[in-house]
């Protein structure tokens, strides 16, 4: 009897556990979404169009956007929330930094 | 008593004739024309001490109070400060690491760029103010929206349900810009229902300066190549604005509610087109009456101090702030988020930039830095 009963309690706990996950998913999304956005544009332009080097863009940047981390690539900069959000910002000729 | 009344009526209208005059003097201070043999700043910029009457200590002392507050690592919050005196750069400073040409952000300030190409447009012929705003999604008969005219949006008075919110996340003005309406600014900042009925409510919008840049873009034609040419060779390339940078979004559209850059020479060769009325070494940029235009506030009952796309230092009202505290009337403040500013002061012929970041520095304690520089330049009057 006890066993069937530790495993449904078990199970019980896992799926509790996994929509608490979606529901932070759900919830957090568009925040980290923003923060990538943010950025990647913002350290792109800094790059690419303010002639800065990334860790001086990143320094300007607000300390609440440290989770967010970011990659500066050949013609943009990458940005990520690990699990939840992720956007690129790539330059262009005249026209500075745009979000993919 | 017959003509004692109509005597003291006449004197009356006559008061009231005078007081409307003087409220429209005290609104609207002329601008100042460029002074004989100072060539305007195309190719480069006239550089000149500071002139009779400059109170020089005590504008050395504005310098070192701007550059006062340092923010992370050390870098000072303001990266660039230009003085515009008569014409002729007179003071100028920037953070170690920047210099003159160095590209820096506008935010909002690339609201006024906005404004500017409807001007353009609208001495071209190819837009009228009072006109409705073409945007697609509002067209279906029957559509409040489709009854909204630029100059209720040039005046943040469109009463759609767009505004920004706040700087925090979780607002409109983050989502257009970084979230999901980032793919494309124009859509998104359009669709939107009214919460007001229009011109009648005031409220700063971001959305709105994209859908004004949205429909720049599209009277232009051409996509982003299009609306990138129609700035250069309208406006930048005239005023010998080089360095300046328009971003744009996935769609092509003009991001004209923050984004662009420029050096600080380069937003003093913008503030310098409104002292002069628009008016570019004898060419005529922006139409006649535009200034005047946008320098009035727009007329709803929680507005004093937001004209066209741009501030003016009068009676804010509500939740609204004095651009210039303590500084000129007539002052006109092109602003962008972290306290970026062009201050085009008409009573002084005078433009100054303040351009950088918001760290250890606040609005009240840049604007307040702002108008002690001012304050150390003469009226035009007492130079006379």
């Amino acid at each position: 009897m006890r066993k069937p009963r530790t495993k449904t309690l078990a199970l019980l706990a896992l799926g509790a556990l996994l929509a608490a996950a979606v529901l932070a998913r759900i919830r957090l999304a568009p925040q980290a979404d923003i923060g990538a956005g943010f950025v990647a544009k913002q350290v792109c332009s800094c790059v690419f169009v303010g002639g800065r080097d990334e860790t001086a863009c990143r320094l300007d940047l607000r300390p609440d956007l440290a989770p967010v981390r970011s990659e500066q690539l050949a013609d943009g900069v990458h940005a990520w929330v690990p699990l939840l959000a992720s956007r690129t910002a790539h330059v262009h000729e005249g026209t500075g930094c745009t979000l993919d | 008593m017959q003509i004692r009344r109509l005597r003291r009526l006449a004197g009356a209208s006559l008061a009231g004739l005078l007081l409307a005059i003087a409220a429209r003097a005290a609104e609207l201070v002329p601008l100042p024309p460029q002074p004989a043999g100072v060539a305007y700043p195309t190719e480069g910029w006239p550089e000149a001490p500071p002139g009779a009457g400059v109170d020089t200590q005590r504008l050395s002392a504005a310098f070192d109070s701007v550059f006062a507050a340092r923010g992370r690592g050390g870098v000072p919050d303001t990266r660039a400060l230009v003085a515009v005196h008569h014409g002729a750069i007179v003071a100028e400073r920037y953070a170690p690491g920047f210099g003159p040409q160095s590209r820096l952000q506008s935010w909002s300030m690339a609201k006024s760029i906005t404004q500017a190409l409807i001007g353009i447009l609208v001495r071209e012929g190819r837009l009228d103010v009072n006109a409705s705003v073409p945007v697609p999604a509002w067209r279906a008969p029957g559509d409040p929206r489709g009854a909204l005219t630029f100059d209720q949006l040039l005046h943040m008075s469109s009463g759609l349900a767009n505004a920004d919110g706040g700087l925090g996340t979780d607002t409109f003005v983050a989502r257009l810009l970084f979230g999901e309406g980032s793919r494309d600014v124009f859509a998104y900042a359009s669709d939107v229902p009214l919460v007001h009925p229009p011109g009648t409510f005031w409220d700063y919008s971001t959305a709105t300066s994209m859908i004004l840049a949205g429909v720049v873009g599209r009277t232009v034609g051409g996509g982003r190549d299009g609306m990138l040419a129609f700035m250069r060779r309208k406006l930048f390339d005239p005023l010998g604005m080089r360095s300046a940078v328009p971003e744009f979004d996935a769609a092509g559209t003009f991001l004209g509610g923050a984004f662009v850059w420029a050096n600080a020479r380069d937003w003093a060769r913008f503030g310098l087109l409104y002292l002069r009325d628009g008016v570019w070494d004898g060419v005529r940029v922006l139409p006649g009456g535009w200034v005047d235009y946008v320098r009035k506030p727009a007329p709803t009952t929680n507005n004093g101090v937001y004209g066209a796309q741009l501030w003016l230092n009068l009676e804010p009202k509500g939740q609204q702030f004095k651009p210039l505290p303590g500084g000129p009337a007539s002052a006109i403040s092109v602003n962008g988020n972290d306290g970026q500013m062009v201050v085009i002061v008409p009573t002084h012929d005078l433009v100054v930039v303040r351009l950088g970041a918001m760290q250890a520095s606040t609005w009240p304690s840049v604007t307040g830095d702002v108008a002690a520089m001012v304050a150390a330049f003469p009226p035009l009057a007492a130079q006379e």
